[in-house]
């Protein structure tokens, strides 16, 4: 496999040239300054796209299983109607219970809209609203032409090349990171959903794995051929300062943004892989289909579990949105990785104690035990009391976001340019013993949550929020 | 940022040790040591504050500030003032024995 280098990132650049300045005057004292400068090899590696290559921290180790442990005898394929946001409220709290919670979401947010609440307000309420919902579809768009319909051979390549060739287009439309899973039918594929819906639908079609040579949909049934393998699992960041002015409207901002610019980026890798001849099928809605995103995230060594039950990234933590699309092009799958978020949230338990319903766990160690059907079996994890979740969030008055977790996680800090959070997480990665401090600095620090929500509206903060 | 600092230090180290040549001020190796370690410490809080500030986080930058800041200060105060009490009394001592 051709190792297209770029390993060094503007800020390795600058400190190596700050190292390098240093050294100047101390090489002027007759002293030996090692070379801490990667040489460039060839022209190849000078050419290529950092784009294509994952530039991962040295403390995040690929591992053989996911620090979660799993038990894929137990696990089945999930049902998507349980999950909150499609029909598992109703059916966790009953009719009555559920109407009651949904006539307080609209109670409460008239209530603060008159009371002019910062984050709140009737600005604030707009700019949630104000979510365009661009189309998101299972079936590629046919829009362009197939090597068939050119008279030439699909494209062939190495997985290898291949999962760099597709990181490099995803990375060019705005993922953040981009990882492969392979699709195994007594692992992997039953991360696969049973059903299928969108958010707030009742009733959504099965999906069906095959034997047969094309995928196609009806309202009842979607069908994924059994040669569509391999999944690519891609990332949308969230903006931080919204992320940190949880639980207002404002943190719906970043996730409305993420699910537009996904049916966006679904759209166009649709049709880059229709254009090479392959198929690639989507989630059907701009929302979370096909599949359990952090379960394929893990196994596709994009970050671990947490005990928010998301996935935690070396890069950005919590914040990022997941989305997938399953194909028939060979891609090399990545390995899970540890730097050790599974040991860290067994100590640190700060998104359980801010969780104002408290429906995220606090016990210390992660459990088999599910508590409904609405968590996954099979999965040893600090399982969430979901109904908890959304109806503190339709009971706030918020549109749809509550993302305190998101918020707080010592893990989760923007830019992360200061060296305090560079060593904080390496330590994390390696000497769990200062666990319990690292969470004690955090609060002392005063990370995570903004008390000032209105500030939003005078900042200049660069395009999507990121930077 | 880390560039200018690196330049500043490069610079800095150079005209310390001729200076410290040309006057005869003899430093010893923990001395050194503790300007190395406050000088880094120095570098860090400043660093970590203005990143801090660029990221929106006011309060951990000025926490930091002062909580890498001054046991920096502590220790470049020890690395300048343990080399100049003794050389003072040192030259006291030679100024004395000449005369």
């Amino acid at each position: 496999m051709p190792k297209y280098h770029s390993t060094l990132s503007r800020r390795e650049f600058l400190k190596a040239l700050g190292i390098g300045a240093a050294g100047v005057g101390a090489a002027s004292l007759g002293m030996a300054v090692p070379n801490l400068v990667e040489p460039v090899h060839d022209l190849d590696e000078l050419a290529s796209s950092t784009l294509a290559v994952p530039n991962r921290p040295s403390y995040v180790k690929e591992v053989d299983k996911p620090t979660v442990e799993v038990d894929w005898s137990v696990m089945s394929r999930f049902d998507y109607h349980n999950v909150m946001w499609a029909a598992g409220l109703q059916k966790a709290l009953g009719k009555t219970q559920f109407d009651l919670v949904n006539a307080a979401q609209q109670g409460n947010r008239l209530l603060r809209l008159k009371q002019n609440k910062p984050g709140y307000t009737l600005r604030d309420d707009a700019f949630v609203n104000a979510f365009y919902g661009a189309p998101s579809s299972y079936l590629p768009p046919t829009t362009n032409s197939t090597p068939a319909d050119l008279g030439v051979p699909m494209y062939q390549d190495t997985p290898e090349n291949n999962a760099r060739m597709v990181r490099a287009f995803l990375r060019f439309h705005g993922a953040a990171q981009v990882g492969f899973m392979e699709l195994d039918t007594n692992t992997t594929e039953k991360l696969i959903y049973s059903y299928d819906t969108g958010v707030g639908q009742a009733q959504g079609p099965k999906i069906t794995i095959a034997d047969v040579d094309q995928p196609s949909e009806t309202t009842e049934e979607r069908i994924m051929p059994k040669k569509a393998r391999w999944v690519i699992i891609y990332t949308i960041r969230m903006a931080d300062e919204l992320m940190r002015r949880a639980p207002t409207e404002f943190v719906v901002g970043p996730t409305n943004l993420g699910y537009n610019l996904k049916s966006i980026i679904q759209g166009q890798l649709q049709l880059f892989l229709r254009g090479l001849g392959y198929m690639g099928l989507g989630e059907a809605s701009p929302y979370n289909d096909l599949g359990s995103k952090v379960g394929m995230g893990i196994m596709a060594g994009l970050g671990e579990h947490s005990r928010a039950m998301h996935i935690i990234t070396p890069e950005y933590g919590l914040r990022q949105r997941l989305f997938a699309l399953v194909t028939d092009l060979p891609l090399a799958p990545g390995k899970p990785v540890d730097f050790g978020v599974m040991r860290f949230c067994r100590v640190c338990k700060k998104c359980s104690d801010i969780c104002p319903p408290k429906a995220i766990n606090g016990e210390t160690e992660p459990s088999w035990n599910i508590l409904g059907d609405y968590n996954q079996q099979g999965i040893k994890s600090w399982h969430r009391i979901e109904p908890n979740c959304l109806s503190y969030i339709r009971q706030s008055g918020s549109s749809q976001g509550c993302i305190l977790c998101f918020a707080v996680c010592p893990l989760s800090k923007g830019k992360n340019e200061s060296i305090y959070q560079s060593l904080i997480k390496r330590t994390i990665a390696t000497t769990p013993t200062f666990d319990r401090a690292i969470r004690k600095m955090d609060d002392y620090l005063g990370y995570g949550q903004r008390s000032d929500p209105d500030t939003f509206w005078d900042m200049d903060l660069p395009p999507f929020g990121w930077d | 940022m880390l560039f200018i600092i690196g330049m500043v230090a490069g610079a800095g180290l150079m005209w310390l040790v001729f200076w410290l040549t040309q006057n005869k001020v003899a430093v010893r190796w923990y001395e050194w040591i503790l300007g190395a370690l406050g000088f880094i410490l120095a570098v860090w809080a400043i660093h970590d504050f203005f990143a801090s500030m660029a990221e929106y986080n006011e309060a951990a930058g000025r926490s930091l500030l002062w909580i890498l800041g001054i046991p920096a200060i502590i220790l470049l105060a020890l690395a300048i003032s343990l080399p100049w009490r003794r050389n003072r009394k040192l030259k006291a001592v030679v100024a004395e024995t000449v005369k």
